[in-house]
């Protein structure tokens, strides 16, 4: 008796002070944009994919004005760059169609939206950093091709003829710039993702935990 | 068609949404943006709801899952008491057992999401099996966790008095 007086009771708390909706409230809500995490990140992604088209339709244009072959090999790179992060970023948006609040237990959900967040951070850090080293490097040779008009190969030596401060100079621009994109996109990566990362990984451990 | 047919499902199973966002969100502006999610939800998940389940079982694990994995920002602001209209009660009531189920009422708010997933579910008279599939655990699994909840929630209340 007294256990069902409190679930009465309780039931009548959570539902209570609730204003409803009238059917017209409920329709304006059906057009309302999702706010969902789930959402949020396919938009990034697809945000992430007009860019990247837009970058590839800028470097097939600059690969056809581009006349030395430093150059085209930079471009090159590009295009690969740009076309793996293509395939990626599809699977990636392909894969939050998969999460259906509807069909899945609590648990099946929060793991797959944990691996799919997991995912897309350690993807985006990957492709920030692994483009950064291209573009200094290349563009460090293309500029030495250009100016002197040197073989690709010995553009690629072209520490040797860079005198030793400017060497130093743009070692260090290039260590400390790469340190600085390395921490910000940490930082960036955690301050939208990581405190909600974490917390999945907790509900999950809880689900988990018996004792 | 299929539009009204879920607006009059929703409006005829409304509380079930109000009863998800009032035991996961404190603050009224928050509880009507999960409301809207979860609303929205449920209608992109509604052409696969093929009515092997009843409706307000399926609203439940599309609520329960939207709520507990919904996204907040960080406000600004930092929650005040008048934001409150959750779990926070005004007056202590004269009658002991009401007073008594008010504390329990303020302790449910102290849990994990998970363990107010459970609390919600077998208020509702779930039985076990079927909240163990709702929540992707063990009937048995779910009989400790119910155990370890009502001792916790006896805990919270134990310190609650302690504290006034």
């Amino acid at each position: 008796m007294e256990l069902d007086e409190l679930k009465n009771y309780l039931n009548r708390q959570l539902e209570e002070q609730s204003p409803l909706q009238s059917s017209n409230e409920i329709s304006a809500i059906l057009r309302n944009k999702s706010i969902g995490i789930v959402e949020r990140i396919r938009r990034s992604l697809w945000i992430e994919i007009v860019i990247g088209l837009l970058a590839m339709l800028v470097l097939v244009y600059a690969k056809q004005l581009a006349g030395n072959y430093a150059m085209q090999i930079y471009l090159n790179i590009f295009l690969g760059f740009t076309i793996l992060f293509f395939v990626i970023f599809g699977w990636l948006i392909q894969s939050t169609y998969q999460l259906s609040p509807e069909l899945t237990s609590v648990k099946t959900n929060l793991t797959r939206l944990h691996l799919l967040i997991s995912r897309f951070t350690r993807f985006y850090f990957i492709f920030t950093m692994a483009i950064f080293l291209p573009v200094v490097f290349y563009s460090l040779i293309a500029a030495v091709y250009e100016r002197n008009n040197h073989s690709l190969l010995e553009s690629l030596q072209f520490y040797k003829q860079l005198p030793a401060i400017p060497l130093l100079l743009i070692g260090a621009y290039i260590l400390i710039s790469g340190v600085c994109l390395y921490f910000f996109t940490r930082w960036y990566l955690r301050t939208l993702y990581g405190k909600y990362l974490d917390k999945l990984k907790v509900l999950l451990t809880e689900l988990d935990t018996l004792a | 068609m299929a539009e009204s047919e879920f607006i009059q499902l929703i409006q005829e199973h409304q509380r079930i949404i109000h009863k998800v966002c009032r035991m996961y969100v404190q603050r009224p502006d928050d509880r009507e943006d999960l409301f809207q999610e979860i609303t929205l939800q449920a209608w992109k998940s509604y052409p696969r709801f093929k009515g092997n389940a009843r409706f307000s079982t399926w609203l439940y694990r599309v609520a329960l899952n939207t709520a507990i994995t919904h996204y907040r920002k960080q406000k600004r602001n930092p929650i005040t008491h008048t934001d409150i209209a959750g779990y926070e009660l005004e007056e202590a009531p004269a009658d002991p057992t009401e007073a008594q189920f008010q504390l329990m009422y303020k302790a449910i708010g102290e849990l994990s999401e998970v363990d107010k997933a459970l609390v919600l579910l077998y208020l509702e008279d779930y039985p076990y099996d079927d909240i163990a599939q709702m929540m992707g655990i063990t009937a048995n699994h779910v009989a400790v966790k119910m155990n370890r909840i009502k001792s916790k929630l006896q805990s919270i209340t134990s310190q609650m008095r302690v504290n006034n």
